[in-house]
């Protein structure tokens, strides 16, 4: 009963995210909408703003202490970077890695909610919550790069279309290694899973 | 499956129910028909013996081989 509890429990709050997800989608789809069109109805330049890796920025204006002018620059960093008006298209590429990123949530959340919907129905050793397992596992690797891919397509094209005196911007590849290591472990306890059931299948048609 | 059991024919070479060998060997009528249909994937021995006192056969003449194609 109390196990029962805790399973409504988690079905409600993972429903809470299902629908947090397809709100984000919603959003992109209409910041997408409202910035290709350029309509006014907000401020499009906060939106145009974009985010970078920099390696170094080095400032115009010099730094005044005791009276002396320093030269001082900012190293390593991330940061948005706002170009009032310019008509630029890697925001485009930013909005799909979003999207990527926030589909892959969708999809995993949806099997979550399947493989809940079926402890709550008293199925529990079936063959479905093992596929659902290995698909989530799947998913969780294509998380780790697929978004990454597409922003480090972005930050390419930001570093060799945009030409800076004072800020070198780097790309880099964001690769999120424990992200395939849950998702490794994830499909090895799928394999795990669907293996116990082939016993449990086993041990009922056993006379 | 390659190996079909011939219970039913058996059964009724005996003029037995799966009703009664259920009753006279102690297996409930749902184990009865998965072994009956072909469904079953192993059988212990306790159970073919079991089968074999009451039905007074061979466990040669419930088990049959075929090839499948």
């Amino acid at each position: 009963m109390r196990n029962y509890k805790i399973l409504k429990f988690t079905r409600t709050i993972l429903n809470i995210f299902w629908y947090l997800q397809i709100v984000i989608i919603a959003l992109i789809i209409v910041i997408g909408f409202l910035l290709y069109y350029n309509i006014d109805i907000i401020d499009l330049n906060h939106l145009k703003g974009f985010n970078i890796s920099f390696k170094k920025i080095t400032f115009v204006e010099p730094l005044i202490y005791n009276g002396d002018n320093y030269v001082y620059s900012l190293t390593n960093g991330k940061g948005r970077l706002h170009i009032t008006d310019l008509d630029q298209k890697f925001i485009y590429l930013r909005m799909l890695a979003a999207m990527v990123d926030s589909l892959i949530y969708l999809i995993i959340i949806y099997f979550l909610r399947r493989i809940f919907k079926n402890l709550t129905d008293n199925n529990y050793f079936i063959t479905a919550n093992g596929m659902y397992i290995r698909k989530i596992s799947l998913f969780i690797i294509l998380m780790s790069f697929v978004a990454q891919l597409i922003q480090y397509a972005a930050d390419l094209w930001i570093k060799n279309t945009l030409v800076f005196e004072s800020i070198i911007i780097k790309n880099e590849f964001n690769f999120r290694f424990q992200t395939i290591l849950l998702g490794l472990l994830v499909y090895v306890i799928s394999i795990v899973f669907l293996r116990g059931v082939e016993l449990q299948k086993d041990k009922d048609l056993t006379i | 499956m390659a190996i079909i059991t011939n219970l039913d024919v058996v059964l009724a070479k005996r003029k037995m129910t799966l009703t009664e060998l259920s009753e006279r060997v102690g297996i409930t009528m749902a184990n009865l028909s998965i072994l009956k249909s072909g469904k079953a994937r192993a059988i212990r021995f306790t159970t073919l013996e079991l089968i074999c006192e009451v039905l007074e056969c061979q466990p040669a003449e419930l088990l049959e081989y075929v090839p499948e194609k």
